[in-house]
């Protein structure tokens, strides 16, 4: 529900952040999707398509909106380095505005290109079934383009 | 508990393994821990090489290796072998090698005069390379003759109770009518029992439980229109999978299986893990491609279902 509401919010309010085309959250696609692409490319196409995912600015906070993951995550700025600025990242993801999961990690910003590195850990809960029994551990990394960015 | 969704039997080996390590390394490392299928089941006797369901297809299994059915009741109560609640017009002709013109019903006819009318096997659109023999349908009661001598000799048989609403006697007729003929057979062999509904399953389960008689059940998900769109129907439940509104573990709950056989079209890892965890088997099938048992051979599934018979064990 924090989820939905902050989309909602920044979706009339909030300016586009970034797009990530390969998300960090839920971040399955690169593991488990990408390989099965020869046995089900259009079901693998979908995923993929599934995880792109919009990332606005709320505030404080920024909100990423895919359809497989709602993360809500606050972006700390750590130092400007020669070649682009580093940045440390903490989120809740969300299924749909449930919470199943947190989001750690470093980003890494050069002109238009967002890459990141993070470790995704979450439970299999769901709307239809909300119990947060079972839960997974993986790193992931992003790969994302920022809108308006200019180039030096 | 904490694991990597690939690798739910050697959770610490696998998480420290896959924390530590750069992500292609994690990603050959989450595949390579999964435990391959204990068992692969021949899709519809083996369609990819033969008719599907057909006596043909019966006959040329290999000795011990597990194999699938669909079943569907006659007019007359009689089980009979096929796919569908109606003789499909693309697999099927008149006996006088004319194509089927209006649509045959199962549930309108007795075997007899479906196995004088028509013949199935001619040709088959989701296998042209598989074999074509014009033959009857088969029977249940003949496929538990050639049980019963040795005829065909499975380690199992995965029976798809093809009841469907409106189009199929009750399903408590249907189960009595499949597992009273299992139990008179007295094959010894290993039943499995599949359908699409919790409610057929359910009539099994009741029926079994009366006649002492122990099966398994697997739910087939999702539910797909015997006509129609398929790929829209698979389409929105990998949406709902994928945002958390559909959820496999619950459907296999609330039609209380042993297990459930997702279609790999919608098949997520995740899911495969949350299902296991919850101690529900999980099958995924059917494989109809040559790249597709390969692939999901390293998914920590218990049964896969494939079409192509060299492939069963």
């Amino acid at each position: 529900m924090i989820g939905l509401l902050a989309m909602v919010h920044c979706a009339s309010a909030g300016p586009l952040a970034r797009v990530e085309i390969v998300a960090d959250d839920p971040g399955t696609f690169l593991i488990h999707e990408l390989p099965m692409i020869g046995a089900r490319p259009g079901a693998t196409l979908l995923q993929g398509l599934a995880q792109v995912q919009p990332v606005w600015k709320a505030g404080p906070l920024t909100v990423g909106t895919s359809i497989a993951a709602i993360t809500v995550q606050g972006e700390l700025p750590l130092t400007t380095l020669a070649d682009g600025e580093l940045a440390g990242l903490a989120g809740i993801q969300t299924r749909l505005g449930l919470p199943v999961g947190t989001l750690l990690g470093l980003s890494w910003t050069r002109d238009a290109l967002w890459l990141d590195l993070a470790a995704s850990i979450r439970a299999d809960a769901s709307w239809a079934r909300p119990e947060w029994s079972t839960w997974s551990a993986l790193p992931t990394i992003g790969v994302g383009w920022v809108p308006g960015a200019r180039k030096d | 508990m904490l694991a990597d969704p690939g690798c739910q039997d050697v959770p610490l080996r696998c998480l420290s393994t896959t924390v530590m390590a750069p992500l292609v390394l994690a990603t050959v490392v989450a595949s390579g821990c999964a435990e391959g299928p204990q068992v692969a089941v021949a899709w519809r006797a083996g369609a990819a090489a033969w008719p599907e369901n057909s006596r043909t297809a019966l006959k040329r299994l290999p000795p011990g290796v597990p194999v699938h059915v669909d079943a569907f009741l006659a007019f007359d109560r009689q089980p009979v072998l096929n796919a569908l609640p109606y003789l499909d017009e693309s697999r099927c002709e008149t006996l006088a090698g004319n194509p089927i013109e209006e649509p045959v019903w199962l549930l309108q006819e007795e075997l007899a005069s479906l196995q004088a009318g028509w013949r199935c096997g001619v040709v088959d659109p989701a296998f042209p390379d598989a074999a074509t023999v014009p033959d009857s349908l088969v029977g249940f009661d003949e496929l538990l003759a050639m049980l019963a001598d040795g005829t065909v000799a499975p380690s199992a048989v995965h029976l798809q109770a093809g009841w469907a609403p409106n189009v199929s006697h009750d399903p408590d007729v249907f189960a009595a009518e499949l597992l009273e003929r299992w139990v008179r057979a007295d094959t010894g062999v290993e039943l499995v029992i599949l359908a699409d509904t919790g409610l057929a399953l359910q009539a099994f389960e009741a029926r079994a439980k009366t006649l002492d008689l122990p099966i398994t059940t697997t739910l087939l998900w999702p539910r797909l229109p015997p006509k129609g769109s398929q790929w829209g129907t698979e389409l929105g439940v990998g949406l709902g999978v994928m945002s958390g509104t559909v959820d496999v573990v619950q459907a296999a709950e609330d039609a209380g299986a042993d297990s459930i056989l997702i279609r790999p079209s919608v098949a997520a890892r995740g899911e495969v893990r949350a299902l296991r965890h919850a101690g529900i088997g999980v099958a995924i099938g059917p494989l109809t491609h040559p790249a597709d048992a390969p692939a999901f051979e390293r998914w920590p599934v218990d049964t896969l279902y494939v079409a192509d018979p060299t492939e069963a064990r």
